[in-house]
């Protein structure tokens, strides 16, 4: 019975909560914002510590965002692009750069650059690109993210490209448990002859194995992938504990705005019914917030 | 102006600045730190459009300007837990 006039008087205006859902008092909101904030440090905190308990649940594979990538092409009437190997070595030094120096841009802080990486594994470009992302659940997500940004989308829709590589790696960023994808595009500076990469036999067998040890070696590349399951997935249980919290506080203040509207409650405090609106929107904004990163 | 027209424009004009805030929320999707800048930029505005209405209404209170600076705080504090940064 207790708890039931405790819920009333939370969120009914009354006598006791002189006229106003007492959730909405000062008091009341600076508590929910200091409960909301400790939240966020204890997740952050359960995360940082026993991420395979609390973490990123992911499934990205190579293949699929291969798939991905162009089927966006096809729908734009281009060509799509071919797994490479070379350019799937460059983009696994880059994310293994990435984690060994420990940052979150296209350029090294010691200076190294894409190129730097593409070069290294033995591609010869005449046009060459990169898009990079960290923490998505699923291979669509990251190439729908990349297709959402102008500058990634041109990168994914350039008819100069030929070859794709991809790397799925997991690590430590930043202190946090991080799953990168490195997507690198190119077209090599000499490309050769479209029959002789398709037609080995041709060439004889000195040549045949050379390609054949590559092609078995891109077969390796495509199934190449990362899959986490944690206990929890952390977006999961963020996404519904703001949720929640956006309902309650969206109950409570409909519910005052009903009541005072009724027993016509004169009293200092601020507009309801743009305090509504204003979590509304809140709401669509945690629906609208992006799980993972893309750069 | 009437209060009944002054309220509506008042509303309207928050109508317009949230829906300019989803608008440039869903153009920056994918990079969580502009989100998160946008989400910002939306709880002051919403802040400010509470104290200009009520200080048009001739109802600016101390306890009105709290309440719609802990409304926006909360807020903030919720699209930075969303966004993990």
């Amino acid at each position: 019975m207790g708890v039931l006039r405790y819920v009333h008087h939370l969120f009914v205006p009354q006598s006791s909560n002189n006229h106003r859902a007492k959730l909405l008092h000062i008091d009341a909101l600076s508590i929910c914002l200091i409960v909301f904030l400790l939240v966020n440090i204890g997740l952050k905190s359960v995360h940082r510590h026993f991420p395979d308990v609390l973490g990123y649940a992911t499934d990205i594979y190579v293949q699929s965002l291969l798939n991905k990538t162009n089927e966006y092409r096809t729908n734009a009437n281009l060509d799509p692009l071919v797994l490479n190997d070379t350019l799937s070595k460059a983009a696994m030094l880059k994310a293994q750069n990435m984690f060994s120096e420990n940052y979150w841009a296209h350029n090294s802080p010691s200076g190294k650059t894409p190129w730097v990486f593409i070069t290294q594994a033995g591609y010869q470009y005449s046009v060459a690109g990169e898009n990079l992302a960290k923490n998505f659940m699923s291979s669509d997500g990251v190439v729908d993210a990349w297709m959402v940004s102008p500058s990634h989308k041109d990168n994914i829709l350039k008819p100069n490209y030929r070859d794709v590589g991809f790397a799925i790696v997991n690590g430590v960023l930043n202190g946090e448990e991080t799953t990168l994808v490195v997507q690198m595009f190119g077209t090599q500076a000499y490309s050769p002859p479209k029959q002789a990469k398709t037609e080995p036999v041709e060439e004889g067998a000195s040549t045949n194995e050379p390609i054949a040890i590559e092609q078995t070696h891109v077969e390796q590349v495509r199934i190449q992938g990362v899959s986490i399951k944690p206990k929890y997935d952390i977006h999961l249980v963020v996404r519904v504990v703001s949720y929640t919290f956006i309902s309650i506080m969206m109950v409570a203040i409909g519910i005052d705005a009903i009541v005072a509207s009724k027993r016509r409650i004169v009293r200092v405090a601020g507009h309801n019914m743009s305090h509504i609106l204003f979590f509304g929107v809140l709401l669509i904004l945690s629906v609208l917030t992006t799980s993972g990163s893309i750069l | 102006m009437s209060d009944a027209t002054e309220q509506m424009l008042n509303v309207f004009i928050l109508v317009i600045i949230l829906g300019m805030g989803i608008t440039a929320f869903v153009n920056v999707q994918g990079n969580q730190i502009a989100q998160l800048m946008v989400g910002v930029i939306i709880a002051v505005a919403y802040a400010l459009w509470g104290l200009v209405h009520h200080w048009t209404q001739e109802s600016l209170h101390k306890k009105i300007v709290i309440e719609y600076v802990l409304i926006g705080a909360i807020a903030v504090s919720v699209l930075i837990t969303l966004s993990g940064i």
